[in-house]
């Protein structure tokens, strides 16, 4: 059995390492993750999860999907002032060579924002971790959590004060945790391409473990303010790990933002030219 | 298969995808850095700062003039240099190295994606930089002018990192 489960490990390790390169070598998606026989609870999401490159399509941005809807006016408006050098292909509305006009609010240490921290800077660094009344999510991207209650309670009104990462409230329908958040702060991007949203949105997850070291995630964003439609996230597939990726401690990094430090490294730089880095707002 | 080279496979596997992620997920610096030259050459390690938003590493080298400039380049977080090998400790002030890097378009002295021989051999990065529109080769890029009998062999790129922390 444990052999057997070893060998079921390297095989899946050789598929996710395969998927990597094979993006962008061939047509095509990447090959679903091999099964892993060991006996798990689909209601156990708790543990350190990486997000793989698993069934990624080619071209595939690295965010909620490459099927953005289009904007309404307001939204349109808004996405045409963020300024920044990434380019995101269709997603983006103009690429800016001169890093001095960049605008991206998490150059100077603002909160990254749901769902952008799934994808960005870095993709998480996240573990799931579950008590009797909520299950709470990890970041290692600023060391931030949410608290996905389960207890029955309901999402707040509009009248409560918006948050970075909005309120979270989650249900399991049979094997899938559904996740409805709402009341986001509107002054995050959705993406390092300057995707705008409003604080109307609310965003649905659905987690769904299909086996031991593999969770699906479906992400979803309705913004009728910002959005003309829903924008439907592609599925995504987390490896669960023994120890995160970047941390010698089986934890996940302390990757915390500090003004001080990106303040320092652009003004070393001179990525910002004259007088530094400016805080544009 | 042990279970402890099966962790060593995912662990690896998983360092893949943070350097592909790490360099894809790096700014659109296209108009910052010269993706047209490099600069190969013997240096000495002035200063290693291991911290975000990217590790950088400063050092003093001599132009074909004979004048000494201190350069820094850039890398990736420190951690996704931990998963490329890279520790806190791996540069110390006075090392002797040499380098390859592409430096920043006019006179500012600094650069991005660098490869370094330390002095006992080992090698860091890749040739490869994903930057630069389609990304380069950057032992293939011409010499910067200024640059030229100050220049040194690399070695060859093998594609091999060495182990992050957690491999050893």
């Amino acid at each position: 059995m444990r052999s057997r489960f070893i060998g079921v490990s390297a095989v899946i390790v050789a598929l996710a390492s395969s998927a990597a390169f094979a993006q962008n070598a061939r047509q095509g998606r990447a090959p679903a993750p091999a099964a892993s026989n060991q006996p798990f609870d689909p209601h156990d999401l708790s543990g350190f999860w990486d997000i793989t490159n698993i069934g990624r399509a080619p071209g595939a941005l690295n965010e909620t999907s490459n099927n953005r809807p289009p904007m309404t006016p307001w939204g349109l408006e808004k996405f045409h002032k963020a300024k920044t050098g990434y380019d995101g292909k269709q997603l983006s509305y103009k690429v800016y060579d001169d890093e001095k006009e960049w605008n991206d609010p998490i150059l100077w240490c603002d909160p990254t924002g749901f769902p952008r921290i799934m994808w960005h800077p870095t993709p998480p660094g996240m573990r799931f971790a579950q008590t009797g009344d909520e299950v709470i999510q990890f970041f290692e991207n600023n060391r931030v959590w949410r608290d996905i209650w389960t207890d029955g309670r309901k999402l707040p009104g509009d009248d409560a004060d918006s948050r970075w990462y909005g309120y979270a409230v989650g249900h399991w329908e049979g094997d899938t945790f559904v996740v409805n958040s709402n009341n986001f702060i509107d002054s995050t991007w959705l993406d390092q391409y300057g995707s705008p949203h409003s604080d109307e949105m609310t965003v649905e997850e659905r987690y769904r473990r299909i086996d031991h070291d593999h969770l699906e995630m479906v992400l979803n964003i309705t913004d009728p303010k910002t959005y003309t439609g829903t924008w439907k996230g592609d599925k995504k597939i987390f490896q669960l790990v023994d120890k995160p990726a970047r941390s010698p401690f089986n934890d996940l990094r302390e990757d915390i933002c500090v003004w001080s430090e990106a303040k320092s490294f652009f003004d070393r730089m001179e990525l910002k030219g004259q007088g530094g880095l400016q805080i544009k707002k | 298969m042990t279970r402890k080279l099966a962790n060593r496979l995912s662990l690896m596997t998983l360092g893949f995808l943070t350097i592909c992620t790490a360099t894809f997920a790096h700014h659109g610096t296209a108009g910052v850095y010269d993706f047209t030259h490099r600069i190969t050459t013997k240096a000495t390690v002035t200063e290693y700062i291991w911290a975000n938003p990217h590790v950088q590493i400063y050092f003093s080298l001599k132009n074909d003039k004979g004048e000494a400039q201190t350069w820094g380049v850039e890398t990736a977080s420190p951690g996704n240099m931990l998963a490329s090998g890279w520790t806190k400790r791996t540069f110390k002030v006075g090392d002797e190295i040499s380098v390859s890097f592409v430096p920043a378009k006019g006179d500012r002295p600094f650069g991005i994606c660098p490869r370094f021989v330390l002095a006992d051999g080992q090698v860091l990065g890749s040739s490869r930089c994903a930057l630069g529109g389609n990304g380069v080769v950057v032992s293939t890029l011409p010499v910067k002018p200024g640059y030229a009998t100050v220049a040194v062999e690399m070695p060859k790129d093998d594609n091999k990192r060495p182990p992050s922390e957690q491999e050893q």
